[in-house]
């Protein structure tokens, strides 16, 4: 899979909006964007990375309206990741959802400390709730 | 062990034993010179008294002694007495009876006054006299002053002896009697002999005669002589031993002048007095040696008992120094480190152990500053440490399970330690710091931590992937799937939930057991809690059509608790209440304050718990047999966790059941701080 290339753009009531996707497993990608279709079927552009430095690279091109995160990943970690980040001036505020299955209460707490509007365990949750989560942080956008 | 000590001196009770030996001794030396001193002068007085009528015990004596014993004075007056013609010779001096007196006393005599008187003294003093004119150049007039009492003679010096009266009989000198029956001597026309040697010394002339010396018996005593010479008398004086001649010329004795003793004039002057302050002395010691030896004999006691005393102090110490020996050799040897520090936070005692952890000598460390000996790594790692001084000051025991320094060798060390205040009456002496080594265990600790949280990560991405993707088929998002197929993917995607569940128990309770992280309290908003858990179950509680109802009978509640555990709590709950609970049952949580705690409901309608297996659901891995039938999967450690977490809060947790109906689960949480066990409070 091609990274910083958009899934799929197309018009709708979300349209511009942008999501970095930062996970290693390109299955794990594969499954999201099935499950981002209806987003971007609504105009939101999706862009995939599969590490912190390409993640990185893409925001400061794209600017992203949401960021799904992983933690454990090789390189830098997720969080250290997001706190370089948020150094920034235009990422301090851009929402970030976890999505991790690294449950542990000290990445809670640091992610909690960065800002982050969501936290899931990848393996404790639908993935529709996810998709909620997403659509409502754009909107509020 | 290393301490360190001071020493003080005391008094040994021996000396004190010794010091009443010694004043019980001087006290029975001088009860004992009393006694005597008063015997003496007890014995003196009578001796005294004795001598008014005998005075030869006091004064000198001239006494005849080589021709026989001595007679008594009485024997000799008695013997005067019936001696008829002494009394005709006394009648014819008084009457100057010439011719008796030519005849019987001799004419020298008669007609010299000077020597008669001399006479009169003695047979002694004519001895003497001759001696002392020629040794000391005195004259007759100068030797004596007599004077002649009892109605005989009153003769002084130099007075004719026509002036004489009364009868011879006796001559008293001094208020002594000194002669007797004595009325001729040496006529004064041979004193020139008597000078000169060549006559006899004395001559008695008729007086003594053969019947008298006869009647004397063979001895002859003229008692109590007593010479009057004034200041210079000497003793040497007296020392001459003239022969006595009778009538016939013959020697019939010897006079002895035996002199008084020295100092008798003294003595007798001031022998009252001195008696009666002996008395007195003798009073006043027997008194005061008596009161003295009471005492005495009660400080003999006292240090007798004060001998006991410190035998029985010196066996208390042996033994308390055997237990100090002990002690130190226990402390010594005990694998934790152990430091005492004063109220100063200097170190005063330390332990092997101790010395071996910290990595110092032992001078490096006694007397030492607490945050000298232990060189702290960084501001934020030196916090565990503050709490060894705080003992100090708030005398409470604090514990800290994690404390790291650097070493002199450059090594981090993670110690364990406990703190703990030291009183003695009431006073803080200073605190003790007992530690541990705990940097290996830690380490292990952490590696196995971290292998758990990969196991985990690993087993869960997987699944995740497993999950999303029979998510995706079911949902539709990747189209339609036969019915048959998407009912078997179902039940995989519900195995695989439950394998999930699992893996979170297991983490949840690894967490709990080896007790891998303090619980962090913080005010948290319950109502908000709660609400987020109910949403995050949405799907499920759509899934099976639960009438859910949140109740807030009190809002703004915010216990202190530490969200991530709490969370679990509630989330188990729920969704057991979800599980349990049969399509289209309700389940109900309600929150409201109760007293100063928190009162949180979770009640449902569902399959409820048989009552004799309740008492078992708080125990791990344990299932309900009707839970089991309907839910065949599950770990059984969900409400154990539970259970173990509200505990950790200080909370407590009940339920109450009936098979068919539904179970109820109370769970109280205090709202003040938190008295939780391994806890420590979020900044």
């Amino acid at each position: 899979m091609a990274e910083d290339t958009p899934i799929k753009k197309s018009s709708g009531g979300l349209k511009d909006k942008k999501i970095i996707i930062v996970e290693d497993d390109t299955f794990l990608h594969t499954l999201l964007s099935s499950k981002l279709k209806q987003l971007r079927e609504q105009g939101v552009e999706v862009f995939p990375t599969l590490n912190a430095e390409s993640a990185y690279e893409t925001a400061k091109k794209h600017h992203p309206d949401v960021i799904l995160l992983d933690l454990a990943m090789p390189g830098k970690h997720g969080l250290d990741f997001l706190a370089d980040l948020r150094k920034e001036e235009a990422f301090k505020a851009t929402p970030v959802i976890i999505l991790s299955n690294m449950s542990g209460d000290e990445d809670r707490r640091r992610a909690a400390e960065l800002g982050v509007v969501g936290y899931f365990v990848k393996a404790d949750f639908a993935l529709d709730e996810l998709v909620e989560q997403i659509a409502e942080v754009l909107n509020k956008k | 062990m290393a301490t360190s000590q001071k020493n003080t001196p005391h008094t040994s009770p021996q000396e004190a034993t010794g010091m009443a030996h010694v004043i019980t001794r001087r006290i029975t030396i001088n009860l004992v010179t009393g006694v005597v001193l008063t015997f003496i002068t007890v014995v003196g007085a009578i001796l005294w008294m004795s001598g008014v009528q005998n005075q030869q015990a006091r004064a000198g004596t001239v006494t005849m002694v080589e021709g026989g014993v001595s007679a008594t004075e009485e024997s000799v007056v008695a013997l005067v007495n019936d001696y008829g013609w002494w009394q005709d010779a006394h009648d014819a001096y008084a009457s100057n009876d010439a011719e008796f007196i030519d005849e019987n006393i001799g004419a020298s005599v008669y007609d010299t006054m000077i020597a008669d008187t001399v006479a009169i003294i003695s047979p002694g003093r004519v001895v003497r006299y001759a001696w002392i004119i020629e040794d000391y150049g005195l004259d007759v007039e100068d030797v004596f002053d007599l004077e002649i009492v009892n109605g005989i003679f009153r003769l002084t010096q130099g007075m004719p002896v026509e002036s004489l009266s009364g009868r011879s009989g006796y001559v008293v000198v001094d208020g002594q009697v000194v002669l007797l029956g004595v009325s001729r001597i040496a006529p004064i026309n041979e004193l020139d002999a008597v000078k000169a040697g060549d006559l006899p010394l004395i001559v008695f002339g008729f007086v003594l005669t053969d019947e008298l010396l006869q009647g004397l018996g063979e001895s002859f005593l003229i008692d109590d002589l007593h010479l009057l010479l004034g200041e210079e008398a000497q003793e040497e004086q007296y020392a001459a031993f003239p022969e006595i001649v009778d009538i016939h010329g013959e020697m019939v004795g010897r006079f002895v002048w035996t002199p008084p003793a020295p100092g008798y004039e003294v003595l007798q002057s001031v022998f009252i007095p001195i008696a009666l302050a002996l008395v007195v002395f003798f009073i006043i010691v027997v008194s005061t040696a008596s009161r003295t030896r009471a005492i005495a004999i009660a400080l003999a006691k006292s240090s007798q008992d004060l001998q006991l005393s410190e035998q029985e102090l010196a066996k208390q110490f042996t033994i308390v120094a055997s237990e100090k020996e002990r002690m130190e050799a226990i402390v010594s040897s005990v694998g934790e480190g152990l430091l005492v520090a004063d109220p100063e936070g200097k170190i005063f005692m330390s332990n092997k152990a101790a010395v071996f952890i910290v990595g110092k000598t032992e001078e490096q460390i006694m007397g030492k500053d607490l945050s000298a000996v232990f060189n702290i790594k960084g501001a934020k790692a030196s916090s565990p440490f503050a709490p060894i001084l705080g003992v100090l000051k708030n005398k409470g025991s604090v514990k800290v399970e994690e404390a790291s320094f650097v070493r002199d060798d450059g090594e981090t060390v993670i110690l364990s330690l406990t703190s703990t205040p030291v009183e003695v009456g009431g006073t803080l002496i200073g605190g003790i710091v007992v530690f541990h080594d705990v940097t290996e265990q830690k380490l292990i600790a952490a590696a196995k931590d971290q292998f758990i949280t990969t196991a985990a990560h690993q087993l869960r991405t997987p699944l995740s992937g497993i999950r999303w993707a029979m998510n995706l088929i079911l949902d539709g998002s990747v189209g339609d799937v036969p019915e048959e197929q998407k009912e078997l993917i179902k039940k995989s995607y519900d195995s695989v939930n439950r394998l999930n569940l699992l893996i979170n128990d297991l983490l949840n309770i690894d967490k709990l057991e080896t007790k891998k992280k303090a619980l962090e309290f913080a005010p948290t908003d319950i109502n908000e809690l709660l609400s987020g858990i109910i949403k995050d179950l949405q799907a499920q509680i759509e899934r099976k059509k639960i009438n859910i109802g949140f109740e807030v009978k009190d809002t703004d509640l915010h216990p202190e608790l530490d969200r991530g555990s709490i969370q679990v709590v509630f989330q188990n709950l729920i969704e057991n209440a979800i599980r349990y609970t049969k399509e289209g049952g309700n389940v109900s949580i309600t929150v409201e304050k109760e007293a100063d705690a928190v009162h949180v409901r979770v009640a449902d309608s569902g399959i409820g718990i048989p009552r004799n297996q309740q008492k078992s659901i708080f125990t791990r891995f344990f299932r309900a047999g009707n839970a089991q039938l309907l839910e065949p999967d599950g770990s059984g450690l969900g409400l154990y966790i539970t259970k173990e977490i509200v505990d950790r809060h200080g909370g407590n947790m009940s339920f109450e059941s009936e098979e068919g109906k539904g179970t109820t689960f109370h769970v109280v949480l205090p709202l003040g701080p938190t008295k939780a066990k391994n806890s420590k409070k979020k900044a």
